[in-house]
């Protein structure tokens, strides 16, 4: 049984009977015995756990809060005070029937993502469609999904047409489009189409039972600031014992035995290490938990820490700030040619080509409704371009392959479109120009909102790319980065990454694969788009498991809302402490108030941290 | 289904947590036995966090031993003796 349940339970019937004792002492002293029992057995009956934990825990040798409780709550027994005792133990119960519930559901975000996940499968087999536990399907196996049920398995689209929420794994709310060849994920929705699935990963295997696991584990990695409530809780025990024999002395030969008694009781009960045991832990998994539903696995503790402070974000252009695939984004007609006779005769000759430049000109000619016919004849000249003819017509594609001068129009369109980085393809239809054609990667439409909110932050963005500086200088334009290195190899990035560490904390982000060891050098390396690849989940610091690179920013913050929050609690519990304590020593705590201070000090502490879960 | 019992005496790598049994003992607990329960296989788990022991049921034909100690490694706890199957 949950925790939290029986205490609820317990809490009611031990309410219910210190009521009932109470008012059965008010109609007449006479049963006033009779109460005293009925009160003690309260206290003992709903206190019996901290009893039992104080005891095992003595018998290991470890003096505990309970053991505290246990005597305080034996000597208000033994000295008669029936009320303050039973009402004592109630608050104890009520505050930590409260703190394991909240905690309980701290733990719960992580549940979100694993009930997504469809317990049964519709499997293809021997041509009839069966229902299976997705433990048993095997890897190969034809998974039916049904408009509107989850996707039981990792694997590869064979057929169908649907637009899958994938805002289990990645956090984008927005539908993605699944046609044959795309990956889906286990635990994702589908829309309204129905899809047949080729399996390849099961159970254990999939990317959403990855994450899961990986969230539990960085839920239970420290953060460093936590060394700090550490030590604070190992002399915090023998204090409050040494504390506590001073003051009952120190009462008992200057006021008497019973004073001495009470603020000794009182001292016992206010003082709980308990809220800066729980302070940081909490904060973290609130913060990873909240991570999670936004589709970002932060690794644990330490990179919380390490995400807050930094100063520097560097990003890698291709794929990461730009889609990773060239579109046609303009074409010039020349000549009186159309620009769908243009696109048509550039795609009739691109269209056995597997380049992908030949791949946006083709798939530019399918988005305008062409047919394309099969060239005739067809031959790639490399690094310069294409050669075909279509019914004896011949077709260059690319400014190698024209063997002839431009006109000063040609060049004018030309120098234009290579200025603003982009990669120019003239096409000439029997040795007339009839169009150019401009093909460059786009930039994400997120990207400059990304980097201005990094900048709101105070945080330089830097991008870096192997690509060419023209190319660089205009997509660093459009996003408006503080400053960009263009024509760098894998390992220069990871020198340029080393320079800037220097006075700077600096978060690498990159697809996590090409760029692992630039990623790796960072302080912070956040791995995006991971979804896909289980290496850059593993290695990254932080996965970003969709294609959003604002999530970079929320990440910051988010880690910058949960430190300051660690720290906040670390303070907010040795002052509360520090006041009890005080407090109880001159007398000015009586017993039960001194457990309401102390349980109050706790639930606030947690709460606190519990509320990472709701940041936006 | 055949199950078969595992009892483990394990012990959270990086110290105690803190003093005080209660509250930060039950967040250990209940990560813990969520974290063991999502294991495919293991239908039970209890931790007795006082006595440092786990007590996990599980079906041999989907996990074994060698698979659930590299969970709860990878959970952060260290395995003090393998108490063997009961």
């Amino acid at each position: 049984m949950r925790e939290y349940i029986r205490g609820t339970a317990l809490l009611v019937l031990g309410v219910i009977s210190a009521i009932a004792s109470w008012l059965i002492l008010q109609t007449s002293i006479a049963y006033a015995s009779v109460t005293s029992i009925a009160l003690a057995f309260v206290a003992v009956a709903c206190g019996y756990t901290i009893y039992v934990t104080a005891l095992r825990l003595l018998f290991r040798k470890r003096i505990t809060v309970q053991l505290f409780a246990t005597v305080a709550i034996t000597a208000s027994i033994a000295a008669g005070y029936y009320i303050p005792a039973a009402t004592v133990v109630l608050i104890i119960l009520a505050g930590t029937t409260l703190e394991d519930y909240v905690l309980y559901r701290t733990r719960g975000s992580i549940e979100k993502l694993v009930n997504m996940s469809p317990k049964t499968a519709l499997v293809r087999r021997d041509g009839t469609e069966v229902e299976v536990a997705v433990e048993d399907v095997k890897l190969g196996e034809t998974v039916l999904v049904k408009p509107g049920d989850k996707i039981p398995v990792d694997g590869t689209v064979i057929s169908g047409y649907s637009a899958v929420n994938q805002a289990a794994i990645t956090g984008e709310s927005m539908p993605a489009e699944k046609a044959k060849g795309d990956q889906v994920f286990a635990g994702t929705m589908n829309g309204n189409g129905a899809l047949e699935i080729k399996t390849e990963k099961i159970a254990e295997d999939t990317t959403i039972a990855h994450i899961i696991h990986l969230v539990e584990e960085a839920e239970e990695k420290r953060a460093p600031i936590q060394n700090i409530a550490d030590r604070f809780t190992t002399y915090f025990l023998p204090f409050i014992l040494i504390l506590a024999s001073a003051v009952f002395a120190a009462t008992y030969f200057l006021v008497g035995l019973q004073p001495a008694i009470t603020r000794t009781v009182s001292i016992l009960l206010v003082a709980c290490p308990c809220a800066l045991g729980v302070a940081v832990p909490v904060a973290v998994v609130g913060a990873i938990g909240n991570a999670s539903m936004n589709g970002i696995i932060i690794k644990g503790g330490t990179n919380i820490e390490k995400v807050k402070d930094v100063t520097l974000v560097a990003i890698d252009k291709t794929g990461t700030l730009t889609i990773g695939e060239p579109e046609v984004v303009e074409i010039k007609t020349l000549n009186n040619h159309s620009e769908d006779e243009v696109i048509k005769y550039a795609a009739i000759a691109e269209k056995f080509s597997e380049h992908p430049i030949s791949k946006a000109v083709t798939s530019k000619a399918t988005e305008l409704g062409l047919s394309i016919p099969d060239p005739t004849k067809f031959k790639i000249v490399p690094g310069r371009g294409v050669e075909a003819y279509y019914r004896k017509q011949q077709i260059l594609i690319g400014k190698g392959m024209a063997n002839m001068a431009f006109t000063e129009e040609e060049d004018k369109v030309i120098s234009a479109f290579e200025s603003e980085g982009k990669t120019v393809l003239p096409v000439i239809l029997d040795k007339q120009m009839i169009g150019i054609i401009a093909v460059a990667d786009t930039v994400r439409k997120d990207s400059g909102k990304a980097v201005q909110r990094l900048r709101r932050l105070g945080i330089k963005t830097v991008m870096l790319t192997g690509d060419n500086m023209r190319a660089a200088k205009s997509i660093a334009g459009q996003i408006d980065v503080d400053e960009f290195y263009a024509e760098l190899l894998p390992e220069q990035k990871v020198e340029v990454i080393g320079k800037m560490k220097e006075g700077n904390v600096v978060a690498m982000v990159g697809d996590g694969v090409n760029d692992a060891p630039a990623l790796a050098n960072a302080d912070v390396g956040f791995a995006m788009g991971a979804a896909g690849s289980d290496v850059a989940i593993e290695t990254a610091d932080v996965a970003l498991l969709g294609d959003d690179l604002t999530k970079v920013e929320y990440t910051i913050r988010l880690s910058r809302k949960a430190f300051s929050k660690m720290k906040m609690n670390i303070a907010f519990s040795m002052a509360w402490n520090a006041l009890g304590l005080t407090l109880a020593s001159i007398g000015l705590l009586v017993p039960i108030l001194a457990a309401v201070l102390q349980e109050a000090g706790c639930i606030s502490v947690i709460i606190n941290s519990a509320l990472l879960l709701l940041y936006k | 289904m055949a199950t078969e019992k595992l009892t483990l005496k394990i012990a959270k790598a990086g110290g105690a947590p803190c003093a005080c049994g209660s509250c930060g003992d039950s967040f250990q607990k209940t990560a813990l036995e969520r974290a063991l329960m999502r294991v495919t296989g293991i239908s039970k788990a209890n931790f007795d966090t006082i006595g440092g022991k786990v007590k996990i049921e599980y079906d041999p034909e989907k996990v074994n031993q060698p698979k659930i100690t590299e969970r709860l490694e990878k959970l952060g706890y260290r395995i003090e003796n393998t108490g063997g199957v009961t």
